[in-house]
C-alpha cells in the first residue's frame, strides 16, 4: 500500500446500549449464570480464550477471530451515572464532559484533514463529527443534479449564508463526486456474501465507496439502532447479533486488502445490567464490549475483566467500566501519528494492547 | 391557468372527464383567477403578520394570505387558539383512509406497511390541508414528545388509537390529560415495555424500568429534572401490573390492570409518599405528582420555546411560559398565548434575532414547499419516500425521545431538499402538481412571487439569484434558497 493513502476509521455505534455479557459471554465465571438464569441457557457459540465465548450468532465472525484481525475488549465504557441513552451517546460522542464538538471530529480538525474526508451513511452527521471539516450525509447526496442554472443560482445564495455556507459547498462537491461513483456499479468480491438487510447494504455501499476511492475518506460512521433489550432480549439480541456479525464479516472480506489501510471500531452507548429482569431482558447498565477490526489490529480478547462476583458489581448490579472508550479509541487513532492533545482533553488514554 | 387544467391537477385525469366539464370543479376548488390580487408583504424583513404565518403553520398557501388579508392577523391568530372543529375538506382528502379511524383489534388484520403509508399520508395530508395549522403543529410536537416508534413489536396496530386519543386528543388541552392518555396507550405500553412491568407472587426480582425511566426523563420531569435512580424503580413499582390484550386473547389491543400483577407496597417518588393499597389508584396519584413538578413546568416549556422560539430560547420566555404551565395545571393553550406574548416571540426589537432563523425539519420543509407553490396533492404517499430519506418517517422515530428539535440534526439534507424544490417545480413527482406561471401571475410578477414564497421582499442577492429566469427556474430556487429551509 501506498503510504500517502489515507486510512480510514468506520465507527459503527449500536444505539440503544448493546449487552456486551450476552455478545461475548464471560462462561468461565460463575456468577455469570447466576445473574441470568434464563438468558444463560447453556448454548454457546465459539470459545474465544478460555474465559470469554463468543454469541452463537456472531459466528460469522469466526473466520476474522481465527485470522487473528479482531479485536474484543470486554467492559468497555464511559464515566456516564445517568444510564440514559442520549446522555450517554453525547457524552461518548463529544469525548468527555463539557465539550461542544466531537472527538471524531476535533481528531479531523486537528490532524489536517480536508472536506470531503468524513462520512456518514445515514440521514445526518453524528455528534462525534461534530467539527470535522465539511462532514457529509451520504443518504441526502444521491440522485442527479437539477438544472445547472439553478444549481448555480442556489450556491451563489448559499455562499453568503454564514450558518448554511459550508454545509452547502461541501454538498456540491461531494454529489459532482458521487454521481461519477454512481454510474460505476460495485461488484462485490465474490467470497463477499452481504445479507438482505439494510445495514449489509450500507456497508456493501461503503466497501464500494471505499475500494472506489471516490473521496478519500477518513472516517465513516454508521449507525445500527435497536439494542435496546428489556424484554425478551434472547431473541432480539440473537437476530441483531446475527444482523452485525454477517454483515461485517461481508464487508471484510469484500474489502479484501484494502482492509489494511480500514480499522472498523463498533461500540454503544453502555452495556446493560448483569443481572436478567422479570421480562426476560436486562436494563441499562455500564461496562459494555467494543470491537476492533482490520488495519493493523492484533486479534484477541483485550483489557482488564473487572469480574462479576457481587462485590466486583458496581451500583445497582452493573459491570464495571474498566477500559475506557477512549483508551480504545486513542490507540486506533494513535496508530499513524501521535494523537493531538485535543480530542481526549479530559483522558490520560493509556493505550490498549490491540 | 384554465379551470380545467387546474381541477386535473387535483383530481388526476379520470375525476376531471366527469367533474371538471361539469364545472363541479369550480365549487369544490375556487378559482384563483376571480380571487381579488394578493396583496404581498412589503417589508424588506418579515413583519409581525409573517413573522406569525411562518411560525405558527406549516407554510402560507395563496389562500391563507387572502384570508388573513380579510380578516387580520389577531382575529386568525385568536381562531387558531380555538377549539379545532371537524373540517369537510380535510375529511373529503382523507376518505379512502380507514386506518386512522379503526380500533387496535381491527388494526391487527392489515400488514403493517399499509398501516404506516395510510397513517403517514394522513399525516402529511392534515399538515397540508387543515386550517387548524397551529393545532396540527402540536399534533406533531406531542407525537414527538411522546414517541412510538411502530416499527417495534406490535405498536404498528396500536399507533392509530395512540395518535387519536392522545396527541390529537390533548395537542390543545391540560398536560395532566395527554399524560394520563400516553400511560393508558396500549402502543406506549408495548413500546416502552410497560406491559411486561410485574411484581407480585411468582414474579422474583425488579421490575423492567424502561417505561418508569423515559416517563421522569423524556416524557416529565426532564434528564436534569433531580430524579435518582430510585426513584426511577419506585415510579416503576408504581405502573406495575398494567398490561395490554395480546393476541389469541379477549380484547385485543385493551389496556388492563392486573391487580396480583401489580406491586402494592408503599413508594416514594422524589419525597413523596405514595401509601400502600392504592393498586391502579398508584398511576393517578404519580402522574398528579409528576404534572404538579416545577421540573416538569420548565422541562414542557423549554421545549415548547425551542419549538417556537429559538433553539436556545431566553430564560425570560421560558419561566414565562413555565409560570403559566404551574399556574394552570398545563394548560397548553394557556402556554401558548403566553409564549406568543413574550418578547422573544413577538417584539419588534427582537425581531431580528428570532424572525426567519428556525431550521425547518424535513416534515416541515415538504408541507411548507406544497403549500408555498400551491401545489395539488392527488396521492400524499410519494412524500413518504422523501421523509425516509431526510430522516423523518411519521411514527418511525427509532428513540422514545422523539426527532430532535436541534436545527443541525437536519442541515446535512440540504442537497436532498434543492433536488425535491426542482423536481417539484419540474412537475417531476408523482401526483404532485405545480403551476408556477399561474402562482406568478396570481403574485403580481416576477417580485411578487419572491415576496409571497419568502414573506418579505428580496434581498438584493436574492434578486440577482433570480434574475432572468423563468418562472419554473425562480420558484425553484425560491424554494431551494437558505431563507426558505428557515422560518
Amino acid at each position: 500500500m501506498s503510504a500517502s493513502r489515507p486510512t480510514t476509521l468506520v465507527v459503527i455505534f449500536l444505539r440503544g446500549g448493546a449487552d456486551g455479557l450476552a455478545l461475548m459471554p464471560p462462561l468461565h465465571d460463575p456468577a455469570y449464570a447466576a445473574l441470568r438464569p434464563t438468558l444463560a441457557d447453556g448454548t454457546t457459540g465459539m470459545a474465544l480464550d478460555g474465559r470469554f465465548t463468543l454469541h452463537p450468532q456472531l459466528g460469522a465472525l469466526g473466520a476474522l477471530w481465527q485470522e487473528r484481525r479482531l479485536a474484543l475488549i470486554p467492559a468497555c465504557g464511559s464515566d456516564d451515572q445517568t444510564l440514559s441513552h442520549f446522555e450517554a451517546q453525547d457524552l461518548m460522542e463529544h469525548g468527555g464532559h463539557g465539550l461542544g464538538s466531537g472527538w471524531l471530529g476535533r481528531y479531523l480538525a486537528g490532524s489536517g484533514a480536508h472536506a470531503l474526508q468524513a462520512l456518514s451513511m445515514d440521514a445526518d452527521v453524528p455528534l462525534m463529527l461534530a467539527a470535522a471539516p465539511g462532514a457529509m450525509a451520504f443518504r441526502c447526496l444521491q440522485g442527479a443534479a437539477a438544472d445547472a442554472l439553478c444549481t448555480a443560482r442556489i450556491s451563489a445564495l448559499y455562499q453568503q449564508d454564514a450558518q448554511l455556507s459550508g454545509l452547502a459547498a461541501t454538498a456540491l462537491a461531494a454529489q459532482a463526486r458521487l454521481e461519477q461513483f454512481g454510474r460505476s456499479q460495485h461488484a462485490p468480491a465474490a467470497q463477499a456474501l452481504y445479507p438482505d438487510t439494510e445495514f449489509a447494504a450500507t456497508l456493501r455501499t461503503l466497501a464500494g465507496l471505499l475500494t472506489a476511492e471516490v473521496l478519500e475518506l477518513r472516517a465513516v460512521t454508521v449507525d445500527l439502532v435497536g439494542w435496546d433489550t428489556h424484554v425478551a432480549q434472547a431473541r432480539i439480541l440473537a437476530s441483531q447479533a446475527e444482523l452485525l456479525a454477517g454483515a461485517l464479516a461481508a464487508f471484510a472480506r469484500d474489502l479484501g486488502p484494502v482492509l489494511e489501510r480500514v480499522t472498523v471500531v463498533v461500540m454503544s452507548e453502555f452495556g446493560r445490567r448483569a443481572y436478567e429482569n422479570t421480562t426476560l431482558g436486562t436494563d441499562h447498565g455500564r461496562g459494555g464490549l467494543m470491537l476492533v477490526l482490520g488495519g493493523q489490529t492484533q486479534g484477541g480478547v483485550h483489557g482488564a475483566w473487572p469480574g462479576l462476583a457481587a462485590h466486583q458489581l458496581v451500583g445497582p448490579g452493573d459491570v464495571a467500566v474498566a477500559t475506557d472508550y477512549r483508551q480504545v479509541l486513542a490507540t486506533v487513532l494513535g496508530r499513524e501519528a501521535p494523537l493531538p492533545a485535543t480530542v481526549f482533553p479530559d483522558c490520560d488514554a493509556t493505550p490498549v494492547r490491540l | 391557468m384554465d379551470l380545467t387544467r387546474r381541477a386535473c391537477l387535483i383530481l388526476g385525469g379520470t375525476a376531471c372527464l366527469s367533474v371538471g366539464l361539469t364545472g363541479l370543479g369550480s365549487l369544490l376548488f375556487p378559482a384563483p383567477l376571480d380571487a381579488p390580487p394578493l396583496r404581498l408583504p412589503e417589508g424588506a424583513r418579515l413583519d409581525w403578520t409573517n413573522h406569525c404565518l411562518a411560525r405558527l403553520t406549516y407554510g402560507v398557501t395563496p389562500q391563507l394570505r387572502a384570508r388573513v388579508q380579510e380578516c387580520g392577523i389577531d382575529a386568525w391568530l385568536a381562531a387558531q387558539l380555538g377549539d379545532p372543529s371537524p373540517e369537510t375538506e380535510v375529511a373529503r382528502r382523507l376518505r379512502g383512509y380507514e386506518i386512522p379511524d379503526l380500533e387496535p383489534s381491527s388494526c391487527y388484520e392489515y400488514r403493517p406497511e399499509v398501516i404506516r403509508s395510510q397513517l403517514g399520508a394522513a399525516r402529511c395530508v392534515r399538515a397540508y390541508a387543515s386550517e387548524h395549522q397551529l393545532y396540527e403543529l402540536m399534533v406533531e410536537f406531542w407525537s414527538d414528545h411522546f414517541a412510538i416508534d411502530m416499527g417495534k413489536a406490535d405498536c404498528a396496530y396500536l399507533i392509530a388509537d395512540d395518535q387519536r386519543r392522545v396527541a390529537r386528543a390533548h395537542a390543545f388541552g391540560s398536560f395532566g390529560d395527554l399524560l394520563r392518555a400516553s400511560l393508558s396507550s396500549p402502543a406506549m405500553l408495548w413500546y416502552l415495555d410497560g406491559r411486561d412491568n410485574r411484581a407480585g407472587a411468582g414474579v422474583t426480582g425488579p421490575p423492567n424500568e424502561n417505561h418508569a425511566r423515559e416517563l421522569l426523563e423524556l416524557h416529565t420531569l426532564g434528564v436534569h429534572g433531580g430524579y435518582t435512580q430510585d426513584d426511577i424503580r419506585a415510579v416503576a413499582r408504581c405502573l406495575s401490573g398494567w398490561t395490554v390484550r395480546a393476541r389469541h386473547e379477549f380484547h385485543l389491543g385493551a389496556v388492563v390492570f392486573q391487580p396480583e400483577h401489580h406491586d402494592p407496597g408503599a413508594k416514594t417518588v422524589l419525597g413523596t409518599t405514595i401509601p400502600a393499597g392504592l393498586g391502579a389508584g398508584d398511576r393517578d396519584a404519580l402522574c398528579d405528582l409528576l404534572v404538579a413538578h416545577p421540573a416538569t413546568a420548565t422541562h414542557l416549556s423549554t421545549k415548547l420555546c425551542q419549538r417556537f422560539i429559538a433553539e436556545q430560547p431566553p430564560a425570560a420566555a421560558v419561566s414565562a411560559v413555565a409560570a403559566t404551565f404551574q399556574a394552570t395545571q398545563g394548560d397548553i393553550r394557556a402556554c401558548l398565548r403566553t409564549l406568543i406574548a413574550t418578547p422573544a416571540f413577538c417584539g419588534e426589537e427582537q425581531a431580528a434575532a428570532v424572525r426567519g432563523t428556525l431550521f425547518k425539519r424535513p416534515f416541515h420543509y415538504l408541507i411548507a414547499l406544497l403549500r408555498a407553490a400551491d401545489a395539488t396533492l392527488a396521492d400524499p404517499a410519494v412524500l413518504l419516500d422523501h421523509l425516509q430519506i431526510l430522516g423523518q418517517s411519521p411514527y418511525r422515530c427509532a428513540t422514545p425521545a422523539g426527532y430532535p428539535l436541534a436545527q443541525r440534526h437536519w442541515q446535512d439534507g440540504l442537497w436532498w431538499r434543492w433536488r425535491v424544490a426542482h423536481d417539484l417545480v419540474a412537475n417531476r413527482m408523482p401526483h404532485l402538481g405545480v403551476d408556477a406561471s399561474a402562482l406568478q401571475e396570481r403574485c403580481g410578477g416576477a417580485d411578487g412571487l419572491a415576496c409571497h414564497i419568502l414573506g418579505r421582499t428580496a434581498t438584493p442577492a436574492e434578486r440577482q439569484a433570480l434574475a432572468g429566469l423563468d418562472p419554473d427556474q425562480a420558484l425553484s430556487v425560491l424554494l431551494a434558497s437558505p431563507s426558505f429551509q428557515r422560518c
